[in-house]
């Protein structure tokens, strides 16, 4: 059997073909950026970065699984190393790494190295929250990325790690309401600033752990420590809120939350951003007659506003049709795991997922004014080097399963 | 490696899958409700914001109309000129390098083109409002652009713009008449801003271009330019609303360049005076001098310069900025005595061929003082012609003390003296006629009443004030015989190319005269021997062929030694075409130095309307 013959009988075309239609519409937005009579320079630096990323995507298809269940460790020790040694900074935070004049990511290709390692250690171990022993070694190869990448600061990566995470656990065992209960003390921190909610909140959380207790589903200890989290969380972030904080620091944080409270400062791109979405109207202003972006009235058009820029030249009509796309490639790949029973392969599938979906999904939102501005790029629309590669990377393992079934 | 999982396994995580397949649709579901709630619900309200956001209003400078001559000679043109603006978007960061290559730049004459606080100025105000030009040099010379043009690449962000400018092709001729603009004061604004005038807009400051700034002014037209987040014009969008700009109305002005001409040529500029000349059959202003001048070029000068210039003329002590034609009041002198032998005859009280009962022995007793006569020779027993004629002081003593002067007054009135002739120019000075009434209000403060010794200075002219204007409106009324018309500079309104005027102004009448013909014929037959008699003050003033009338002055005055001297005509005197008053400061004799004065310009007229044969050239000579 030749190596091509054995490529085209397990290649997704559909999966691949999504991933192009939206590299297409990546290529067409950036080409229609262009400001006065200045030339568009962006969409040929993002087919360079498209083609290294196929390159990318087609080693790691070529290599056999079971390397990639072999290296997952040492990937994540080596992938790990450069956000220990940032050293270039970007915008004043150490995001970027630079090795002989080519800056990159580190934190982008951490959680590849994170998403295989938590794969191969999820792969052979259930976890619950009645059983939290097996969680202590995938809850510290979580960690130790999570806060690295949370110092540097990038709160939003450091967030979809986080999110690889809690989606592994719960395809690995973990119940939903049990993961609930695990972000429960979060959600308190959150809702303490709205006594009500707060309230109403902690009733409802100590109601379902007693029912869970009765029912036997959680451990009464477990139940309890929960419980007592709720409420001390909350009163602890209260008492942080108003008495360590610094007026300047919870005036940063609630501009954080709430950007329409400067809204020429931090509030700027994402109203510019809703006025471009919105003047885009049903069928958009026309491909290249985005005022908006072209006028440069939106900010980072090019890599965090992607979105933007689709919406206001094609409308509800051109959203519609990439974000359903976009659904189209993550239920693609979530039903990979139908067919194929190979545990790791699968995890490493619904991480991937995840990934995808958080950056979609936060990206989306952020754009839309729904959630908090952070820099987070959309998969495959916008510019960017690191990040597009990474995407290919993950189509790759995607990909990858159906090679490795074959074998 | 690969863990053999169970059946349930496998089932369960099936399971597992459906549910996270559910929650992302179902997730999905949450960007797209915004998405429709943005784009279909409230989407022509952000397309509104963003069309807000890329569109400016912009101006488009209506033409300013013309003041032309009454042949159509412009007086003030518009010119097109350059400045070098900042470009707000592209300066920015730059700043500091901009600032250190600019006040390098030498003029001609090696000192410093901007200086750094002027710079600095001109940073702050691009980056207050981005989206106008300010301006670092205004009306460039073509040395100037060349300078710029080579150093362009070291000037990020400066810019050439073109910009209309008033331009006053004959230089001071006539200035005081024509005014000139400015841009509207801070203080203006607030009372204008209805009447659509915005920051930095020209607006007439003096003379007819402030009298007649609604015609001459047009309306802006407005586009719409897009531009930038950084406020920088990128372009005229098509298909956008736009209104076109209406050019003002051009002003013909009744002025004849030519007589104007002679009569600034006339008044030399060493001379603190004023002309007046006007047809006094419809009131039309012919000429109109006022020495020291003004060339309104200055107050389109760049700022600087125009700084520099405007503060000489302000401490000038000869007060350049006065128009002395309207502005400018003076004791009327023996021209007075027009008026005083007018109500003389007019009252009934003296006849033509009367004589008084004192003969001028060079001097008059009244009371228990003696009141000279200016001969000090004397004149002897003299009717009103020989009085007029020679100016005889005492018969005008007596004359006012019979006739009293509500009655000289009320003449006076009639030909226009006392108030404002009600010229279309602005700040025009009423003069001051006295009676016992008016002066003891005037001099109030000291006590002063009213004595009947006061008649006889009065009835000779000293202690009235008129204005120039004043007396060529009187003595264009006295000579006319029939009304005195209010003059008037504005002779039609013309619409940009179109010869037919849009609007021409019917001459008004001012007063209708009391007088009866015989009385005009004494009176004209008196200007007439003024000018042409052998004894006559004015000879200076004659013309062959043509017969003129007039009558001289010299008003003595606190300012100096020498009289004022003041000089009316009328030409020719039976039916007048011309009337001339003339007056120079402190210069002496009315005769010997406003005569010819008004000479000049009458023999001008004289030429210009065919009455006498131009001068010949002569050819050839060295």
């Amino acid at each position: 059997m030749t190596r091509d013959v054995d490529l085209k009988g397990r290649f997704d075309a559909f999966l691949f073909l999504v991933v192009i239609a939206l590299c297409g519409i990546s290529v067409t937005l950036l080409f229609s950026i262009h400001h006065g009579n200045g030339e568009a320079i962006y969409w040929k630096k993002q087919l360079v970065w498209q083609a290294l990323g196929l390159g990318a995507m087609v080693g790691v298809t070529v290599l056999p699984r079971r390397f990639w269940y072999h290296a997952a460790y040492p990937l994540y020790g080596i992938l790990m190393a450069p956000l220990l040694f940032t050293s270039v900074a970007a915008k004043g935070a150490e995001r970027w790494f630079a090795l002989g004049g080519f800056h990159f990511q580190p934190s982008e290709f951490a959680k590849l190295g994170v998403l295989l390692a938590l794969a191969r250690v999820f792969a052979d171990r259930r976890v619950n929250l009645s059983n939290l022993k097996p969680i202590i070694l995938p809850l510290v190869m979580f960690a130790i990325p999570f806060l690295l990448i949370l110092k540097q600061p990038n709160l939003s990566t450091a967030l979809s790690v986080a999110c690889v995470f809690f989606v592994l656990m719960y395809w690995s065992g973990f119940r939903l309401v049990e993961l609930l209960i695990l972000i429960s003390p979060l959600a308190s921190v959150v809702l303490s600033f709205q006594f009500t909610w707060w309230a109403i909140f902690n009733v409802v959380s100590w109601g379902l752990l007693l029912w869970l207790w009765k029912d036997r589903a959680i451990p009464g200890r477990i139940a309890a420590i929960f419980g007592i989290l709720i409420i001390s969380a909350g009163l602890v972030s209260q008492i942080a809120w108003s008495s360590v904080l610094k007026p300047h620091q919870r005036s940063r944080i609630e501009t954080f939350l709430d950007p329409m409270r400067d809204p020429s400062g931090a509030g700027y791109q994402v109203i510019q951003s809703q006025i471009a979405i919105g003047s885009g109207g049903l069928t958009g202003k026309g491909y290249g007659q985005g005022s908006q972006s072209n006028l440069q009235f939106l900010p980072e058009e090019h890599t965090d506003f992607i979105f933007s820029v689709l919406a206001e030249q094609f409308g509800l009509v051109g959203c519609l049709v990439v974000l359903g796309l976009f659904l189209a490639f993550l239920i693609r790949a979530l039903w990979l795991c139908f067919d194929y029973s190979d545990r790791f392969s699968n995890l490493v599938t619904v991480g991937a997922v995840a990934i995808f979906s958080f950056h979609i999904l936060v990206n989306v939102s952020m754009t839309l004014g729904l959630m908090p501005v952070t820099g987070l790029p959309l998969p495959f629309l916008s510019y960017g080097g690191s990040f597009v590669i990474t995407c290919f990377i993950l189509v790759g393992f995607l990909l990858h399963i159906r090679l490795g079934d074959a074998e | 490696m690969i863990t053999a999982s169970g059946q349930s396994d496998q089932i369960e995580r099936n399971e597992r899958t459906w549910v996270m397949i559910i929650l992302l649709g179902l997730a999905m579901l949450v960007p797209v409700g915004r998405l429709v709630l943005l784009q279909v619900v409230e989407g022509d309200e952000h397309l509104a914001v963003s069309e807000a956001n890329r569109l400016r209003e912009d101006n488009i400078q209506a033409p300013r109309g013309l003041l032309l001559d009454r042949e159509g000679r412009p007086l003030v043109q518009n010119r097109p000129s350059r400045n070098l603006v900042f470009d707000p978007a592209v300066i920015r960061g730059h700043e500091t390098e901009l600032l250190k290559r600019l006040t390098l730049f030498r003029d001609t004459d090696g000192s410093a083109l901007f200086d750094s606080v002027q710079v600095r100025k001109l940073f702050r105000q691009a980056r207050l409002s981005p989206s106008q030009h300010p301006i670092l040099l205004e009306d460039a010379s073509p040395e100037e652009i060349a300078l710029f043009s080579e150093h362009q690449y070291q000037l990020p962000g400066v810019i050439q713009e073109v910009a209309m400018r008033r331009e006053y092709p004959h230089g001071t001729l006539a200035g005081h008449v024509l005014g000139y603009t400015g841009e509207i004061p801070e203080k203006m604004l607030d009372s204008m801003a209805l009447q659509g005038y915005r920051m930095g807009d020209l607006i007439g400051r003096m003379g007819l271009e402030e009298e007649y700034e609604d015609v001459l002014r047009g309306s802006d037209g407005v586009r719409y330019i897009e531009v930038d987040a950084k406020g920088r014009v990128v372009g005229v969008p098509e298909n956008m609303p736009r209104r076109e700009p209406v050019p003002g109305f051009h002003v013909r002005t009744t002025l004849d360049l030519d007589l104007q001409l002679v009569a600034e040529q006339a008044l030399s500029d060493s001379v603190n005076g004023s002309l007046v000349a006007l047809d006094p059959r419809t009131g039309e202003v012919l000429a109109m001098a006022s020495s020291p001048r003004i060339d309104p070029n200055i107050f389109s000068l760049p700022d600087r310069r125009r700084a520099k210039e405007w503060a000489r003329l302000a401490m000038d002590s000869r007060r350049p900025l006065n128009n002395r034609a309207i502005q400018g009041t003076y004791e009327p002198g023996s021209t007075f005595k027009i008026i005083s032998s007018l109500a003389g005859l007019s009252s009934g009280k003296v006849q033509y061929r009367q004589h008084f009962p004192a003969a001028c022995t060079g001097g008059f007793r009244f009371g228990n003082r003696y009141q000279r006569c200016w001969d000090a020779r004397g004149h002897g027993h003299l009717n009103m012609n020989g009085a007029l004629t020679q100016s005889c002081d005492v018969y005008y003593y007596q004359l006012g003390l019979l006739v009293d002067m509500p009655w000289i007054n009320q003449t006076a009135s009639a030909l226009g003296l006392g108030e404002k002739t009600g010229i279309d120019l602005p700040n025009e000075k009423s003069g001051y006629l006295v009676d016992s009434a008016a002066h003891e209000k005037r001099h109030k403060k000291l006590g002063w009443k009213w004595a009947r010794g006061l008649i006889l200075n009065l009835a000779i002219g000293q202690g009235e004030l008129v204005t120039p204007l004043q007396l060529a409106t009187m003595i264009g009324g006295v000579a006319n015989g029939k009304h005195v018309m209010r003059p008037h500079l504005r002779q039609a309104v013309l619409e940009n190319d179109n010869p037919v005027p849009v609007m021409v102004p019917t001459p008004e009448i001012l007063h209708d005269l009391p007088f009866t013909s015989e009385q005009i014929q004494f009176i004209r037959h008196d200007l007439d021997s003024v000018v042409n008699g052998m004894r006559g003050t004015g000879r200076a003033a004659r013309l062959p062929g043509i017969r003129v009338g007039g009558k001289t002055g010299s008003a003595e005055n606190p300012h100096g030694e020498l009289t004022h001297a003041l000089f009316v005509a009328a030409a020719p005197v039976d039916s007048p075409q011309i009337a001339i008053g003339v007056i120079v400061e402190n210069a002496g004799h009315g005769g010997s130095v406003a005569a010819p004065i008004a000479g000049k310009v009458l023999k001008a007229w004289a030429i210009k309307t065919g009455r006498m044969p131009p001068p010949i050239e002569k050819v050839g000579a060295r």
